[in-house]
């Protein structure tokens, strides 16, 4: 999550209004689901490879290997569904025999695990377009022009704020442990390891009081108001990208 | 109107879990100078700093501001606040957001300021304070250095009467030590800014402030002017501090090597002149005894 909040701020599409790149991920994303077909599907994927790689100028590398995470994870879950077994070995392609069942992978469960394989990647590129083209940031204060409750903003915005703070000090504590020679033996790696939870909670309730001093004497009476860096823009360019895409989709549809 | 913007009297800090960090301290702050708060680490420089803006609340003694004690309801103290900011030690501490410019938003936010002023206001400090160009950066990917200019833009932008600071220096590189500090002593004089500054930089306070406390464990060992404060060497010991570099160069030539200065030079500036004063009056003897 960290790393893809790096590429989303050096994005060229940073500049859509986040707006306009929700309606450019999220109705792809459920019309691909909901009509789970091969042909839809690849058109997503290429597509948002194309916003991202070709109008982002993420690199492409960087696209594939975020690909390649959660494609691992669904080889692993599709398995499942394409290896079956029985007793007897008719109908399968490949097969072997094991403690005398057949196991092995039928026609039709390897055209299912295609298109559920597909179509899940289909769904993950559009969350990535998202991930990979709007920092939290951004995304944060649109939900405050949305009108979602203020306090749930200001917790996310204290929280995005506040945990790489934390990461830095957990960094900090366990380097000094480790350079003390904490993790020697397990017995003491168990032990460095319980105080620094504990420090971070006692580091964490010390940062809180501080900060809500430095807040105080800043004027803070119990909202945290700020104004927008920009009066954000809508580029005509975030209105043409989801009308094309839509086309796209809708003319694929039909055709195939 | 008093010189004195700001003063205590018979000052008490005791802290919840018994540690006395303050006694009995009376001092004064002169308004539109620059003080340094000087002691070592511990000695309750930067407990003194948060009794200036009433967030310590002293134990005995009061704060005056203004000639007026420090009242402590929460509307009163809002106000105090506006006219006395505070940038703190440790950046991290202060800002609360990822975005610079909602930063440095707030403060101008909480003053209740139509929108289009806060803009022009924080595009003006950004500039000043040379941090325009990390606006588009979330405030983790900024370097320390970084992080403590938009801490302290955060706080000059609501053009407070008093700044305190808690060892504004810390962590700044020698360039960008110099441009702060430049900026805040050239706004001060500009402004009338009154500056307050807790510091364990000796050269800082020798070229920039007017006056000095000193505290050590919790008491006043001294106030007055910079200058003064360098004179009186056991005092200086006792409290764990030293002479500028320049100075105790200048203190090493003076009772070693038999040079005869007029008065104790602390910058590079003034021993320059002591130098060059003593180098002629060596001349002139040696053609004297010609
Ligand atoms: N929140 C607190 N609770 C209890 N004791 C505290 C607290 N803050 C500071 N102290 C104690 O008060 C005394 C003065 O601390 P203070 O932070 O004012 O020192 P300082 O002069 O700013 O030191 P440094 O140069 O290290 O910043 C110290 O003994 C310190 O341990
Ligand atoms: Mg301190």
């Amino acid at each position: 999550m960290l790393n893809l909040d790096a590429y989303a701020y050096s994005s060229k599409l940073r500049a859509l209004h986040p707006i306009q790149k929700l309606f450019i991920a999220f109705p792809p994303l459920l019309f691909g689901l909901w009509v789970n077909r091969p042909s839809i599907s690849i058109v997503i994927l290429l597509s948002m490879c194309v916003l991202v790689v070709g109008f982002g100028r993420t690199s492409f590398w960087v696209w594939l290997k975020l690909m390649t995470l959660p494609a691992i994870f669904l080889t692993l879950g599709l398995l499942g569904v394409l290896v079956e077994w029985s007793s007897e070995n008719e109908t399968f392609t490949w097969w072997i025999n094991m403690f005398g069942f057949y196991f092995g992978v039928t026609p039709n469960g390897l055209n299912k695990s295609f298109h559920i394989g597909l179509n899940a990647l289909a769904a993950v590129s559009c969350l990535y377009f998202l991930a990979l083209t709007t920092p939290l940031g951004d995304l944060l204060r649109t939900f405050y022009q949305l009108k979602v409750p203020k306090l749930i903003c200001e917790l996310m915005s204290m929280m995005y704020r506040f945990i790489f703070l934390l990461i830095e000090t957990a960094e900090t504590i366990h380097t000094a442990q480790v350079s003390r020679l904490s993790n020697a033996t397990i017995k003491s790696r168990y032990r460095s390891f319980s105080t620094l939870v504990f420090r971070m909670f006692v580091r964490s309730h010390h940062l809180a009081s501080e900060q809500f001093t430095a807040l105080e004497s800043r004027g803070y009476q119990g909202e945290l108001t700020v104004l927008n860096p920009t009066t954000q823009s809508t580029p005509v360019l975030g209105f043409v990208m989801p009308a094309v895409l839509y086309s796209l989709i809708i003319s694929v549809y039909f055709t195939a | 109107m008093s010189s004195s913007i700001i003063s205590t009297h018979n000052l008490s800090i005791c802290y919840a879990d018994g540690t006395t960090a303050l006694s009995d301290v009376s001092v004064e702050i002169e308004r539109g100078k620059t003080t340094a708060i000087l002691g070592g680490n511990g000695a309750g420089k930067s407990s003194l700093l948060l009794t200036f803006n009433g967030i310590l609340k002293p134990s005995t003694g009061t704060v005056r501001f203004n000639n007026e004690s420090i009242s402590y309801q929460a509307k009163d103290l809002l106000a105090l606040r506006k006219q006395v900011g505070m940038v703190f030690q440790s950046p991290d501490t202060q800002l609360f957001s990822a975005s610079v410019f909602e930063d440095i938003s707030f403060g101008l936010m909480n003053l209740g300021l139509p929108e289009n002023e806060i803009r022009r206001r924080a595009e003006d400090i950004m500039q000043k304070t040379g941090i325009s160009a990390l606006q588009n950066k979330p405030t983790h990917w900024l370097s320390f250095g970084q992080k403590k200019r938009i801490a302290i833009a955060g706080v000059l932008v609501m053009q407070p009467d008093v700044m305190l600071l808690d060892e504004p220096t810390s962590g700044l590189d020698p360039q960008g030590e110099i441009e702060i500090i430049a900026l805040l002593t050239n706004l001060a004089r500009e402004l009338g800014l009154t500056l307050i500054m807790a510091t364990h930089d000796l050269d800082l306070v020798a070229m920039q402030c007017h006056n000095a406390i000193v505290l050590s464990e919790g008491r006043v060992l001294f106030q007055g002017t910079v200058k003064d404060m360098f004179h009186q060497t056991e005092m200086l010991q006792n409290a764990g501090l030293r002479l500028t570099r320049i100075g105790e160069l200048m203190k090493t030539l003076e009772t070693h090597d038999g040079f005869e200065f007029q008065e104790l030079a602390l910058t590079i500036s003034e021993a320059r002149k002591e130098l060059k004063h003593a180098l002629i009056k060596i001349q002139e003897n040696l053609s004297h005894d010609e």
